[in-house]
This record gives structure tokens, C-alpha cells and sequence, in this order.
């Protein structure tokens, strides 16, 4: 009687043997009655065993592990809220209107009623300013704008530096 | 195993409803692997749960160059073993290397009294009783559908180990309901 090694059995059942180890085996199976139930009961054990069944946690598993699970890390975004081109845009829209304004409220007469009420406001705020100035000694005066340009300047190169240094160190 | 990525991903980005879509998907696998180990379903499922903590604490760093599954179970594995150390009530040392040679001999009674249950029922009972490698690599072969390599890698043996425990387990198994499956096979011989 032929004989097979019964690791051959298993490679065979795994799909992992060689075509002539399948053939030697198929051929023994077919000439052998005692080899074809060497297989088939290593076949039924397989079988069985691919029959199991996962265990199973209990039902709120998913809920607890969810519920133990630590804090996530908040991430600090470094990307602007609003899209820069949607800012530009309106801050654009901001100054051109302001500047029309102002343009306005310095075209008008001081006895032009059809101006409307903003109008007025802004004039009569103008002629307050107008007003005030001269009451200060000049070098204040001069103190004040000086100061208005230079904080201007401080906010554009803040922006400018910012952007530049910024976007080099984030790349 | 794509849609393994996609959750990643997201989980990577802070979305805990996709870590829970995960859990979901795996929690059968891990809380197998966990009471294979551990043989009582609660230090089982508190494993389980470990498991799915240390991978949401640790999802960064997997790299998926390897499957997800089989990171998950490699942790799943360790981490029952941990807790069988930390406890001390598995009756196998996991390093025993008689373990894999015999079936403990508690499997033996209660295969004899289960005449009347399906050989389904008894395999799955012998499983049970095995020492905690065995039952993985059983577990991890027929239900994870791992290949040696990635049950080597898992259970951190070399692959030839894997093969030979995987042989001497089914070829010990065959022997012990030998009777069993003589039944099953009766009327195809």
C-alpha cells in the first residue's frame, strides 16, 4: 500500500502543494479506498473548523470602547477662517465706499439739505474736526499725523512681513 | 480593505465616528483573539477594549504598509497576553513548547459526553480548551483568513513554527475525533 506523508494531506486540503503532489494524491485517492478516507476525514476537520463562529462581546461594546477612548488632541488651524480673496474683496468694497463718502461729505455746501441724513452727520462731524484742528498748537497737529502715518505703516509692513515669513516657515 | 483606509485616514484627522465604524468591523475578530487567550469573556472583553484604546492612541504610527487587520490582531494578541500575565490564571505558559503538542486533557471529557452535539459544537469546544497560541493560530487561520506569514507576525514566531504548530495541531485534532469524524464522513466512503 502507498503511503503519504501526512503533511502532504494538509497541503493538499490548503491548496498550497505542488501540480505533481496533487496528482500523486488524486491518483492515490482514486486507487485506494483507505487513502480517500485518510482524506476525507482531515477534509471533514478542516470543513469544521472553517464552520466557527467569531465570539461575540456584549452588546454595547462599541459604545464603551467609544466612551473610554481619550480627548482628541484640538488642532490649531493655521489657515484663515475666510478665504484672503473673499477679504480683499470686501475690505476693496469697504474703502470705495468710504472714500466715496468722504469725498461726498467734503463736496458738499454747508447749505446743501438734499444731502440726506448721514450726509449731514458727516458734514457736521467735518466741521467739528475742521474746527478743532486749528485750536491745537501745530507741532501736536503735526504729532497727530505723524503718529496716524507711522501706525499706518507699522500695520502695512506687519502684514507684508507677516506673509512672507509666514508662508516660508509653513512650507 | 480600502474602505480599512478611508477610516484610517479620517481617524487620523480626529474622526472618532470613523474609529467607531472600525470597532464596528473588528470588534468579533479582537474579542476572539482576546478570549482564545484569556478563556473568560470579561478579562476578554476588557482586553478587547484595551486593544481598540492602544490602536486609537497609536493609529499614527501605523504606516499601512502592512494590513490593518493584522496590526490590530498583533496588538490584540499582545495585549491578552499582557492581561493573562497580569492576572496569572492561563494554565499554559505561552512559551511552553509541549503546548502545542497535545489537546489538554480536559478536552477529552467533554467530547466524550457530547454524543448527541454536532461535530460543528465539539470542534469549536476543543478549540476553546486549547492553550492560548494554539487557539489562536487555529483562530487566526480558519476565521482571520491569515496566511503563516502574517499569523508568524502576529504571534511574533517564526513562520516555520507556525507551519509546524498548524500541522501538529489539525493532524492531533484528527486523531482525537477521529470517531467524530468517521461519522460525518460514513456515507461518502
Amino acid at each position: 500500500m502507498k503511503q503519504v506523508d501526512d503533511k502532504l494531506w494538509w497541503k493538499y486540503i490548503d491548496n498550497t502543494c505542488t501540480q505533481e503532489e496533487r496528482n500523486h494524491i488524486e491518483q492515490l485517492m482514486a486507487e485506494e479506498p483507505s487513502a480517500m478516507e485518510e482524506f476525507l476525514l482531515r477534509d471533514a476537520l478542516h470543513q469544521n473548523l472553517s464552520k466557527q463562529v467569531l465570539e461575540e462581546p456584549s452588546f454595547n461594546f462599541t459604545a464603551k470602547v467609544m466612551d473610554a477612548l481619550p480627548e482628541p488632541d484640538y488642532i490649531l488651524y493655521n489657515e484663515p477662517i475666510v478665504n484672503p480673496l473673499y477679504s480683499r474683496i470686501f475690505l476693496a468694497i469697504i474703502t470705495l465706499l468710504l472714500v466715496s463718502v468722504v469725498v461726498l461729505a467734503f463736496n458738499l455746501d454747508d447749505g446743501n439739505d438734499t444731502a440726506g441724513p448721514i450726509a449731514s452727520y458727516l458734514q457736521e462731524g467735518l466741521s467739528l474736526f475742521k474746527g478743532f484742528l486749528p485750536t491745537l498748537p501745530p507741532v501736536i497737529a503735526q504729532a497727530i499725523i505723524m503718529t496716524m502715518i507711522s501706525l499706518g505703516m507699522l500695520t502695512a509692513m506687519d502684514a507684508f512681513f507677516k506673509k512672507r515669513f509666514m508662508t516660508a516657515r509653513n512650507r | 480593505m480600502e474602505q480599512d483606509s478611508i477610516w484610517i485616514s479620517k481617524v487620523k484627522q480626529g474622526n472618532r465616528r470613523a474609529f467607531s465604524q472600525l470597532v464596528d468591523r473588528y470588534r468579533n475578530y479582537v474579542y476572539t483573539i482576546c478570549i482564545r487567550v484569556l478563556k473568560s469573556p470579561e478579562e476578554a472583553e476588557e482586553a478587547a477594549q484595551d486593544t481598540f484604546i492602544k490602536v486609537y492612541k497609536t493609529i499614527n504610527s501605523f504606516k499601512e504598509d502592512s494590513k490593518f487587520s493584522t496590526w490590530l490582531y498583533s496588538v490584540a494578541f499582545r495585549t491578552a497576553i499582557d492581561h493573562s500575565r497580569r492576572k496569572k490564571k492561563t494554565t499554559h505558559s505561552i512559551d511552553d513548547e509541549e503546548s502545542h503538542l497535545q489537546i489538554r486533557e480536559t478536552s477529552a471529557t467533554p467530547v466524550k459526553s457530547m454524543e448527541q452535539q454536532n461535530l460543528k459544537e465539539i470542534v469549536g469546544k476543543v478549540i476553546k480548551s486549547l492553550p492560548p497560541v494554539d487557539a489562536s493560530i487555529l483562530t487566526l487561520f480558519y476565521q482571520g483568513e491569515k496566511s503563516v506569514k502574517e499569523i508568524a507576525g502576529i504571534l511574533d514566531l517564526s513562520e516555520s513554527n507556525v507551519k509546524v504548530k498548524l500541522y501538529r495541531l489539525r493532524e492531533t485534532l484528527k486523531n482525537k475525533l477521529t470517531h467524530y469524524l468517521r461519522e460525518e464522513v460514513k456515507d461518502l466512503l
